[in-house]
C-alpha cells in the first residue's frame, strides 16, 4: 500500500501540474480528508449499531453454537490435522465470528489456530493446511455485510438491502472456487 | 416490503430474545460493543484520510480518468461497470481504502447505480488478501505461502464476476 500510495499521489501532482491545474491540489486534498471525516461519522453511527447488537450476540453464545456447528465441515476440511481438539474449536470460532461479521473476535482465533497449526509443521513454509485455512479467510465468509448495509443506507440508497443476494451468492462462489482451486493447486505446488 | 425487509429486524428480535433468555446485561452489552465500533471507526479514520485524499487529487487531475479507461476493456469483457476500477485495484491490499473507494462510487454514480450496486457485492463478498495473510503468516513466522497468495488472487477474481453477474441477474435496470 506505501508504494502504491506514494504513486498514486506523486503522479496525480505531477500530472495535474502538466495540465496546468496546480490551484486545485490542496482544495482537492481538504476534499479528500474532509470526506473521510463524513464517512468516519457515518460509519460511527452504523458500528455503533451493529457492534452493539454483535456483542450482544456474542455474549448470548451464538457464537459458540455456530462453531460447534461448524464442527463436521472442519474435520473435512483439514485431514490429517488433529481437529478434535483446541485446533477444530479454534477455526469453528474463527470460521463463526467471521461469518457473523465479528472481525474482533475472528481475528485471536484465527492467530491461535495459526499457531497451534505450526506446532505440527517445522519450518518456514506453509502447509497445505495453513493455505487451506487463510484461503477460505481471504475468501470472506461474512454473511450480513454490515459495512456495505450501513454505507448504502447512509448514501440514500432506496434499497440498502438489495444487495444482500448478490453478495451471498458471490461470496458463495469465491469460497468454494478457493476451497477447490487449493485442492488443485497442493498437488502441483507440493510442500519443499 | 419484500422478504429481504425482514432480515435485519428479525436478526435483531432473534439476538435480543436469546440475550434476554440467557439472562445476559443486554444494555450493558450493548454499550460495550458500540464502544468497540468506535475504537475501530476512529483507528481506520487515518488511513481513510489518506486514501481519500489519494483519491481526489486522482479525479481532480485527471489520473482516474485515464485509469478508468484504460482497465475498462478489461472490466467490460468479464461484464462490470467500468467505473468500479479503482476499487478492484485497492481491494486486495487495504480495506479502509476499499471502504473509502466505495463511498466515492456512491458519491459520483449513487448506491443504486449499476457501478453502485456491484461495487457493494464485490466488497461485501471478499476480504483485504495481502493484510490478512502478511497478519496471520508474520505473526507465526511462516515466509514462504507456496500457493497461497495466487489462489487467493484467483477467487477473488471469482468473487467479482459473480458479483456482476449476480446484480445483473437480480437487480436488472
Amino acid at each position: 500500500m506505501d508504494r502504491f500510495w506514494l504513486i498514486m499521489v506523486g503522479g496525480a501532482v505531477l500530472f495535474g501540474l502538466c495540465t496546468g491545474r496546480a490551484g486545485s491540489v490542496l482544495p482537492a486534498m481538504l476534499e479528500g480528508t474532509g470526506s473521510a471525516i463524513r464517512l468516519a461519522v457515518q460509519l460511527a453511527a452504523a458500528y455503533g449499531v451493529w457492534m452493539g447488537l454483535l456483542a450482544v450476540a456474542r455474549e448470548a453464545g451464538i457464537l459458540r453454537k455456530a462453531a460447534d456447528f461448524m464442527q463436521p465441515v472442519i474435520r473435512k476440511l483439514f485431514p490429517g490435522c488433529r481437529t478434535k481438539g483446541p485446533l477444530g474449536e479454534t477455526i469453528a470460532t474463527n470460521f463463526a465470528a467471521n461469518m457473523l461479521g465479528m472481525g474482533n473476535a475472528a481475528t485471536p482465533a484465527g492467530l491461535t489456530a495459526m499457531r497451534l497449526l505450526r506446532e505440527e509443521a517445522p519450518g518456514d513454509a506453509a502447509t497445505d493446511a495453513m493455505c487451506m485455512f487463510l484461503i477460505i479467510n481471504t475468501s470472506s465468509l461474512e454473511l450480513l455485510p454490515t459495512t456495505v448495509l450501513s454505507l448504502r443506507q447512509a448514501a440514500g440508497s432506496a434499497q440498502p438491502a438489495a444487495i444482500l443476494l448478490p453478495t451471498l451468492v458471490a461470496t458463495t462462489c469465491s469460497t468454494l472456487a478457493g476451497i477447490l482451486l487449493a485442492l488443485g493447486f497442493r498437488r502441483l505446488w507440493r510442500a519443499p | 416490503m419484500t422478504a429481504v425487509d425482514w432480515i435485519i429486524p428479525g436478526f435483531l428480535l432473534v439476538v435480543l430474545a436469546i440475550g434476554a433468555g440467557k439472562k445476559i446485561p443486554v444494555y450493558d452489552t450493548f454499550v460495550a460493543g458500540a464502544a468497540e465500533g468506535l475504537k475501530l471507526v476512529w483507528k481506520i479514520l487515518p488511513s481513510l484520510m489518506a486514501v481519500m485524499l489519494m483519491v481526489e487529487l486522482m479525479k481532480a487531475s485527471g489520473l482516474l480518468d485515464i485509469l478508468q479507461r484504460l482497465l475498462a476493456p478489461a472490466l467490460e469483457a468479464m461484464g462490470l461497470p467500468a467505473e468500479i476500477a479503482p476499487l478492484a485495484v485497492v481491494r486486495p491490499f487495504s480495506g479502509s481504502a476499499s471502504t473509502g473507494m466505495l463511498a466515492e462510487i456512491f458519491e459520483s454514480y449513487g448506491p443504486d447505480s449499476r457501478a453502485g450496486l456491484v461495487a457493494s457485492a464485490i466488497l461485501g463478498s471478499s476480504e483485504t488478501i495481502f493484510y490478512t495473510v502478511a497478519l496471520y503468516c508474520g505473526t507465526v513466522g511462516i515466509r514462504r505461502t507456496r500457493y497461497m497468495i495466487p489462489v487467493a488472487l484467483l477467487s477473488q477474481l471469482v468473487c467479482m464476476l459473480a458479483a456482476g453477474w449476480m446484480v445483473r441477474l437480480l437487480l436488472p435496470g
